[in-house]
């Protein structure tokens, strides 16, 4: 369902326009609908967030198999009420993200913030957390592209100051 | 291995708002956040930022954490085994390096319940029972409650019930219901004071306000085949109340055995928790078996106080679809049994052969409907199985 942002010219004291906001907003371009009757103007955001979102997003930095991955979800996901349907839906991308670098992966996080769309963003904040759960530290900076700045010492203190969780 | 992706493809971890790096690793177990905490400095802030600590305290102390104590040898280091439903792995709280000063040489420990960041011990030989939170690092001999010192197995059969303090306070409580003469009566210890406390249920009409009231804890002080002493106290008042249920279900044979049951005439396992009771009814599948003492499960119960208390009451079967994929030869059961927001958790371990196998169930009470939680594999051919409980996520104080 797409969003409305109506703007409405109040009466002749104040000549100001008030905005009123139905529903939450989207970062896509809205165009204005004027309405000459009562002189509102009415922006129609076609909400990419939305759950009965039907055209498909393009998304920066990833390769096509992957846009297309995402659009199917959000296609399958939104067409139906159904519960086994979006859980259908949700395996399919979960399959799929599961076999995708973690590199893909941090992509979508961010895509996914950046439209707003919380599904998308549970599905892949959750597989980097998996992924992060598997791997030693070392391995966690290799694959993050992340910077030792601790001196060894600075590790050992970290280490001893929570021993319990720390089986070697 | 590239030591850098491709620029033009990869959005580099580190080039995540703060924000977004909170909302992955929150989903983490406290484990892998420590390890986390050496991966560089800025993750170390992340982690030790108040909002951070909020949020994931919050999260955490609202899962649902299983933790077994497995040993081999009395010498062994002490290692608990922690699994929650989000993660793939069993994770180990490495306590014995704490323990090591406190507990003498040939002690031998039984894990007996935990909440919050405290893992409740009670140890065999000197009957003391000792608390460890491995956050704080801090190890405390609980004194002897009035009873005087108590073995293994009586902590085993009483109703117990650990309940941490609010993250940070260090402080717990920690009680059990015991027959004493007769009488129902409430033990209570409470870290602040490190005293005892002692209160005889009162045997005043139990109104299903002493039932259905959410802040309730239920503490079995004697069970038999027909009827059960339980004790019902208020979270936050002292004024504990005697239920006294009684189960007219089926009795086949009239033997009973609480909490663990071995051997080949003892075909009926009652499981108590938290006000609720699962039935386990296992049967030999040949001649056989009947022989050996080996018997699979073949019905599971859980039955409620019902609303005034004065009968047990059934409230659902596990489903023979989920009881096939649980059944196993086994000769030995032990399990335990809980209610956590809305739904109840069972432990099932049993033994053949010397290998333990564990299962949880759980049945969500809105819904009616059972599930089996998968666990990954626990090996445990020769260990000792000393202690199973659920509880909360750990914090971060």
């Amino acid at each position: 369902m797409s969003q409305t942002v109506v703007l409405e010219q109040n009466a002749v004291e104040t000549q100001s326009i008030t905005l009123k906001f139905d529903g939450c907003s989207s970062d896509a371009n809205p165009s204005p609908i004027v309405n000459p009757e009562n002189q509102s103007i009415t922006i129609k955001f076609d909400d990419q967030a939305s759950n009965h979102h039907t055209i498909p997003v393009s998304i920066p930095n990833v390769d096509s198999e992957t846009e297309a991955a995402v659009n199917e979800f959000l296609r399958k996901h939104g067409s139906s009420d159904e519960e086994s349907v979006r859980t259908d839906a949700m395996n399919d991308l979960w399959s799929f993200i599961e076999r995708q670098e973690i590199g893909t992966v941090v992509v979508l996080v961010k895509f996914a913030s950046d439209v707003k769309n919380f599904e998308l963003l549970e599905i892949f904040c959750q597989r980097v957390a998996d992924v992060i759960a598997k791997k030693t530290v070392e391995e966690v900076r290799e694959i993050f592209n992340i910077a030792n700045d601790f001196t060894p010492e600075e590790e050992q203190a970290i280490r001893d100051e929570h021993r319990w969780a720390f089986e070697d | 291995m590239e030591s850098r992706p491709n620029s033009t493809t990869v959005v580099g971890f580190s080039l995540l708002p703060s924000e977004l790096i909170h909302y992955i690793i929150i989903r983490l177990a406290l484990p892998d956040i420590f390890h986390l905490k050496s991966v560089n400095k800025f993750i170390t802030s992340l982690i030790a930022d108040q909002d951070f600590r909020r949020d994931y305290n919050l999260r955490s102390s609202s899962s649902t954490w299983l933790f077994v104590y497995k040993k081999r040898w009395h010498r062994d280091p002490v290692v608990v085994h922690g699994f929650t439903r989000s993660s793939e792995r069993w994770f180990k709280v490495m306590i014995g390096d704490l323990l090591k000063p406190v507990i003498p040489p040939g002690e031998d420990l039984y894990f007996l319940t935990a909440s919050g960041n405290f893992f409740l011990f009670a140890l065999n030989c000197s009957r003391e029972v000792i608390s460890v939170n491995p956050m704080t690092k801090n190890v405390r001999k609980i004194p002897h409650s009035p009873l005087g010192p108590r073995g293994t197995s009586s902590w085993r059969r009483s109703g117990i019930k650990l309940l941490a303090g609010p993250t940070g306070s260090g402080q717990f409580r920690f009680l059990f219901a015991e027959m004493v003469d007769n009488s129902p009566t409430l033990f209570e210890y409470d870290s602040r004071t490190n005293k005892w406390k002692s209160t005889i249920a009162s045997e005043s009409v139990a109104s299903p306000s002493c039932i259905e009231d959410g802040d309730r804890i239920f503490l079995s002080a004697s069970n038999g085949p027909r009827r059960s002493i339980v004790i019902s106290v208020g979270i936050d008042t002292n004024e504990p109340v005697v239920v006294q249920p009684i189960f007219s279900g089926v009795v086949e044979d009239g033997e009973l055995a609480v909490g663990f049951s071995w051997g080949s005439v003892i075909n009926r396992l009652h499981i108590y928790g938290d006000g609720r009771m699962l039935i386990v009814r296992s049967g030999p599948e040949s001649v056989d078996d009947v022989n050996q003492g080996i018997r699979v499960v073949k019905v599971v119960e859980l039955w409620g106080l019902g609303s005034n208390g004065r009968q047990w009451a059934f409230v659902s079967r596990v489903p023979n679809g989920l009881i096939d994929e649980i059944k196993k030869p086994y000769g030995v059961m032990m399990g335990c049994l809980e209610e956590r927001q809305g739904t109840i958790g069972a432990i099932l371990m049993s033994n053949f052969e010397g290998v333990w196998d564990i299962v949880w169930l759980s049945f969500d009470l809105e819904k009616s409907k059972w599930a089996l939680e998968p666990l990954p594999e626990f090996r445990m051919e020769g260990s000792n199985m000393a202690g199973v409980t659920f509880s909360s996520g750990l914090t971060i104080c």
